[in-house]
């Protein structure tokens, strides 16, 4: 088994409301899952659960077999990428914003290869005057189509994408999905995570439904 | 050289210039008459009860005596250093009256036991207070700056944090750039003050001294040993409450608590 959540629940300090109930699940690799549910149901806090974003009160996560903790969060982290809605591009330019993960200490031993994402701009009909745009110029959805192409960078074993593709246009959330189903089509042991409202993208990117319901997971179903 | 003590008639008489600002808000409708009756009684009350306690200790002169009266100007400095921010996270008192204690006292016992090593006691209060209080008073704004740069920047950049550690930052890559733009910030007031010294205007001390009758080498020297301990008690006092937040607001796990930084509820 490649990633395991065991029995997790967190709560809401403040007010005390449960967020997250007993969730378990396993993530084999070669996986291509849809999470589904409600505004509110707790799928992003599921999904930054996975990437251990948030502390839990109960259960663990672990990978490969290993319950994950302390110092092996980061990389963990690099293996386990989770991609918010609100992508977050802070430096100058897009080249830069997808080497960063690079100057961190748990991939310092790995170098950026510009190839594949020059391959993923030209499948996203973009040239590579793209790479050198201001971040401060970019659009709701060229933040996404960055954060995308640096996550694929880093060459994760599994990318956690909540909303990640909600501020493009159809056709490119397409050729996102794509750029996604080609990554996991490289490597079998890559999986997929997908949160999306779009009923039709849940169905193109996934073989199995997970729907949580109030922070528990209701139905799991291939 | 003399030196001209006041009576109280003098004092009376400076005192009596508060008319000036009564006229102004009467004449303006500023309606600030009130909080300048309630100020200038503070002002005189405050000042004459700290010199009667100062004139105790100044009399007792015993170690015991110093050191509780730091102690209190410390737990003051350190509260008003905390208050002065508008959000809170648990652990915040602990780390702010920790690095205000630890800094300020090492940097004052410095000051008394190697650079004035010829006083007679290190706890002489006519040295150890005034040091103590003029490093306690500036490194309180460095803490306080440091403090709320760090909060706010931490509550306003969340997204940024959790993208650096979504993509395998450890806590501390992913903090550093809000860490350094804390302690810089808590830092540049002093060494601003430090670039203008005596050109635009001259420091309290400094001129205290000038007034008693010290000759202006002598407080001009007295001047500079100071401002280098509020300098680097400035500095340590900075790096401190910043450290120590860090350490309350990120888990060993690598996890940013963006939850645990409140906005403080209006007061009054």
């Amino acid at each position: 088994m490649l990633l395991s959540v065991d029995h997790i629940s967190r709560r809401d300090h403040r007010t005390d409301e449960p967020l997250l109930r007993e969730i378990s699940i396993s993530i084999a690799g070669g996986e291509r899952i849809a999470l589904r549910g409600k505004s509110g149901s707790g799928k992003s806090l599921l999904l930054r659960a996975i990437a251990l974003l948030d502390p839990l009160d109960e259960g663990s996560i672990s990978w490969n077999g290993e319950t994950i903790f302390g110092g092996a969060v980061p990389d963990y982290r690099r293996q386990v990428v989770y991609l918010p809605q609100q992508a977050v591009v802070v430096e100058e330019t897009v080249d830069e914003a997808i080497r960063r993960p690079f100057f961190y200490q748990s991939r310092k031993q790995r170098l950026y290869d510009p190839a594949p994402t020059l391959g993923h701009l030209q499948q996203l009909a973009r040239d590579k005057t793209f790479l050198t745009k201001r971040t401060s110029d970019l659009s709701g959805g060229e933040k996404q189509i960055t954060a995308l192409l640096r996550a694929l960078a880093v060459n994760p074993s599994v990318l956690l994408l909540d909303e990640a593709t909600s501020a493009l246009d159809a056709e490119t959330a397409r050729v996102a999905e794509q750029l996604v189903q080609t990554w996991q089509q490289e490597d079998n042991v890559r999986s997929a995570v997908w949160v999306s409202h779009d009923q039709a993208q849940c169905e193109r990117v996934a073989q199995r439904t997970i729907e949580i319901e109030a922070g528990r997971v209701r139905e799991d179903r291939p | 050289m003399s030196y001209h003590a006041l009576s109280y008639w003098d004092v009376a008489a400076a005192a009596a210039l508060i008319l000036i600002n009564g006229i102004v808000s009467v004449v303006l409708r500023l309606r600030m008459e009130r909080s300048l009756m309630l100020a200038s009684i503070r002002t005189i009350v405050q000042l004459l009860l700290v010199g009667q306690v100062l004139e105790w200790v100044f009399t007792v002169e015993r170690w015991y005596v110093v050191i509780v009266m730091l102690v209190v100007m410390t737990l003051v400095a350190g509260y008003t250093a905390g208050a002065r921010n508008d959000r809170h996270f648990a652990g915040m008192w602990t780390s702010t009256l920790l690095s205000m204690g630890l800094s300020s006292w090492m940097i004052t016992a410095y000051a008394l036991l190697v650079v004035l090593h010829g006083i007679e006691h290190w706890y002489q209060p006519q040295y150890a207070i005034p040091l103590m209080g003029m490093v306690l008073g500036n490194t309180l704004n460095g803490i306080s700056v440091g403090l709320s740069t760090l909060t706010n920047e931490l509550s306003q950049r969340r997204g940024e944090i959790d993208t650096a550690l979504s993509l395998g930052a450890t806590r501390y890559e992913a903090a550093l750039p809000i860490l350094r733009q804390s302690i810089r910030l808590g830092m540049t007031p002093i060494v601003n003050s430090m670039m203008v010294v005596g050109l635009v205007s001259l420091p309290g001390m400094m001129t205290g001294q000038l007034l008693s009758g010290t000759s202006p080498i002598e407080s001009v020297k007295y001047q500079i040993m100071i401002i280098f301990l509020v300098a680097s008690a400035t500095a340590l006092g900075t790096v401190g409450v910043v450290s120590l937040s860090y350490l309350q607001l990120f888990t060993r796990d690598h996890q940013f608590l963006f939850r645990a930084i409140e906005k403080r509820k209006q007061s009054r």
